[in-house]
């Protein structure tokens, strides 16, 4: 929140009454709501409360019973079977091309290098020039700061280093949302910081941010909406300044209690 | 020898097997190729015992006068004995010639010649056996004999004995000295050159009944058989056969009657006295040293066609298993069950019956292939069903996020594998990888049972002619082990190396 965003900017995520169960427990409950552009959005709530689900279906890497998800004008509908998910492999393509995603355990290829794990997608899926590829990768590192690092492999780097070239190997998409899988729990505390600055670039950047975390009191300083889960259902949404100082819900309440 | 080497060659360079469609052929080509196995020994066809690096033998001698008559050159094919038969059918050569007997069950398959020597059967025992003077006398007994030969039907047809078969004509009588079997019913020539020459062995009784020893040629090759017979008739005739016979103290009263000369014969036997002279000679460490050596270049030559047959058959069984591997794990359902159906068939059926299969079967299904090509074909089919299952375990032990990040990048689940999932898996597999080959370095002996000269055939043909299982064989074993070696180092050290990679990754399995 330390910096002003016009609230009529446009929407870019839509998630409409998505709901999804495995087996007979019932994970996500009618979940809906909007991100505009440029705006960083955190997801908080309890172990369990479905919040991660909720961010690996808007890149369909889940997919869900009912409901619908929009993104950057690319609509994708419920499925009840994998194989139906398979064979609109190439919407899903297109959905991933807008969608940045950082996982909790970074999930870099460890048998490439720091360059290589950038420059892979790009050339792989945009068949980009090796060359434009790496010049692109160059200003990546820059941005999150380990252009010393290009030939190291990920094994040779810290914990929060991994994260900042997972964030660096995503944009190298060009994504219009980034979407960060608990990006800081699988780090020591002492690196935690290093990530959520690059974080807090970005969003100064204007990059639209939707991040799942335990951070509560980045989500209070930095996000401008927050959604708080608990069961399969959002129990609150709003402004984050609201929500994190003001929280209506006994639960939401409860929760950030413990936190903040 | 280099004339053989060749065949080898050309026969591993897949050159089209030229089917015996009668003399035309031989005379365009220049060549009679004959079949036979240089491992069943003395005195057919044999590693010369002064000179390892070369093939003698009096049907040796034999294929180079028929040659001579019909204006060609000779030219032999190793065949194992008992495939002799199929060899012809196969075309792998145009007559076989190697101590087969005409039986009627033979000519059902193929044509034979008129005979060019006739045998018969001589029974050897311990000396220490001197109240045995004829095969009665071993009723109850084991005997030994080699297999599919015509003592073998004798030997079941008589009944009553324990009948052992050999593929190798030196191995009954090796048998016999050591008390594992009581007797050895075997051609003359062979009794002759294998059992008479042990000191502790001798004849029990006399030569009993005749074997036709014939050509045997395609059948319906009658111009070919015609020549052929022509050509044995001006040998008998010029007295040419009889002196090859007598060189090597073959020379008997059934083939004499046979032949009608029944002139007393007192020539000398030289290419006997020389076999005898080579065999008796008790080697001081020196001579032994230099005839150790001269096994080398033999051995050396089978080494490399182990190592070239097990370095092709393992890269075709590599990119074969991986392309299994991503289809059982990945591959729409009906896919999946087709490459689990050949892993679970291939695995569940010996290698000895698949390369049979190939080699000997595919052709009546009008597939000839090559003994190099089969031998490839067998080896890798076998081998890729271990590697699909190693790369199946490989890319199982990638964590699920590797894929989950490479999708999420906007990849195609192809791409995916193509650039994240398989390169990993294939280094985790390298250890077990780099042991399948080296167990296929030692399971590519096998392939001798198609023609193929490799090591271990090498040794087996070294050993027969010189009667030495033991030094020979610890020279083979240990040339496989110096081929092995340096992967068994190499499989070793990927290994502590990709711990040491995972430790600082953090990777679990």
């Amino acid at each position: 929140m330390g910096h002003a965003k016009s609230t009529d900017a446009p929407l870019i995520i839509e998630v409409e009454k998505i709901s999804k169960a495995v087996g007979t427990l019932q994970i996500l409950r009618s979940v809906t709501f909007q991100v505009r552009r440029s705006e960083l959005t955190v997801l908080i709530g309890p172990s369990g409360s479905g919040k991660s689900t909720v961010l690996r279906c808007l890149n369909a890497l889940e997919i869900f019973d009912s409901g619908r998800v929009k993104i950057a004008g690319i609509t994708i509908d419920a499925v009840r079977d994998v194989r139906h998910h398979q064979a609109r492999a190439a919407l899903v393509r297109r959905l991933r091309r807008h969608t940045g995603m950082v996982f909790q355990q970074f999930n870099l290829f460890p048998h490439l290098t720091v360059l290589e794990n950038i420059t892979l997608a790009p050339r792989t899926v945009k068949g980009t020039e090796p060359e434009k590829a790496e010049a692109l990768a160059a200003v990546l590192l820059a941005k999150v700061g380990l252009s010393d690092k290009a030939l190291r492999f990920p094994s040779q780097l810290s914990g929060g280093q991994q994260q900042r070239v997972a964030i660096a190997r995503a944009l190298a998409m060009e994504p219009d949302v980034l979407l960060y899988d608990e990006p800081t729990s699988a780090l020591d505390p002492a690196l935690v910081d290093e990530v959520l600055n690059v974080m807090r670039r970005l969003d100064d950047e204007g990059m639209t941010q939707v991040v799942v975390t335990h951070e509560m009191r980045f989500g209070r300083d930095v996000s401008d909406q927050a959604l708080f889960l608990d069961g399969g259902t959002i129990v609150e949404s709003g402004p984050s300044a609201q929500l994190f100082k003001e929280p209506k819900e006994l639960r939401t309440r409860e929760f950030l209690k413990r936190f903040l | 020898m280099r004339r053989f080497a060749f065949v080898l060659l050309a026969a591993l360079a897949g050159a089209p097997l030229v089917a015996a469609e009668g003399l035309e052929q031989i005379r365009q080509r220049g060549t009679l190729r004959w079949g036979a196995d240089a491992e069943g020994g003395a005195p057919y066809v044999f590693k010369d015992p002064a000179a390892p690096d070369r093939l003698i033998g009096f049907e040796w001698e034999l294929a180079e006068l028929l040659a001579g008559e019909l204006g060609v050159k000779a030219e032999m094919v190793q065949n194992q004995w008992d495939k002799l038969l199929d060899g012809i059918q196969r075309a792998d050569f145009d007559i076989a010639m190697n101590g087969i007997e005409v039986t009627d069950d033979r000519r059902e398959i193929v044509d034979f010649s008129r005979p060019y020597y006739v045998s018969s059967l001589q029974l050897v025992v311990r000396r220490n056996q001197s109240q045995v003077t004829s095969l009665a006398d071993l009723k109850g007994k084991t005997v030994a004999t080699l297999k599919a030969s015509l003592a073998e039907r004798v030997l079941r047809g008589e009944g009553g004995f324990q009948v052992v078969t050999h593929e190798g004509q030196v191995d009954p009588y090796e048998n016999l000295k050591l008390g594992r079997n009581d007797g050895v019913l075997m051609d003359l020539p062979i009794a002759q050159y294998c059992g008479r020459t042990e000191a502790e062995l001798m004849f029990a009784g006399p030569p009993m009944g005749q074997a036709y020893y014939a050509l045997a040629v395609k059948r319906g090759e009658t111009g070919l058989l015609a020549a052929l017979n022509q050509a044995l008739d001006r040998l008998q005739r010029s007295g040419k056969l009889r002196e090859l016979y007598e060189r090597w103290a073959l020379w008997n009263e059934s083939t004499a009657q046979h032949f009608g000369d029944t002139r007393p014969s007192s020539a000398p036997s030289p290419a006997y006295e020389a076999y005898l002279e080579a065999m008796g000679k008790k080697p001081g460490l020196a001579d032994r040293i230099a005839l150790y050596v001269s096994f080398f270049p033999p051995l050396l030559r089978g080494a490399g066609l182990t190592l070239l047959l097990s370095v092709i058959s393992m890269a075709i069984a590599i990119a074969l298993g991986l392309t299994l591997a991503v289809t059982r794990l990945y591959a729409p359902t009906w896919l999946r069950v087709i490459a689990a159906v050949y892993v679970e068939l291939i695995r569940g059926t010996p290698l000895l019956v698949q390369l049979y299969i190939i080699y000997y079967g595919l052709p009546y299904a009008g597939i000839l292939l090559s003994a190099g090509i089969a031998a490839i074909l067998g080896l890798s089919l076998n081998y890729a069903a271990y590697e699909a299952e190693n790369y199946r375990a490989g890319i199982q032990a990638i964590p699920r996020g590797q894929m989950e990040a490479a999708l999420a990048l906007g990849m195609t689940r192809w791409q995916a594998l193509r650039t994240v999932v398989i390169p990993q898996a294939v280094r985790i597999v390298i250890p077990p990888v780099t042991n399948d080959f080296i167990s296929l370095l030692k399971d590519s002996s096998i392939v001798s049972v198609i023609t193929m000269v490799e090591l271990t055939k090498e040794y087996g043909m070294l050993a027969a002619a010189h009667h030495d299982y033991l030094g020979i064989g610890l020279l083979a074993a240990f040339i496989y082990f110096v081929i092995g070696w340096p992967f068994a180092r190499f499989a070793r050290w990927t290994e502590r190396r990709f711990h040491s990679d995972r430790a600082a990754v953090g990777l679990t399995v």
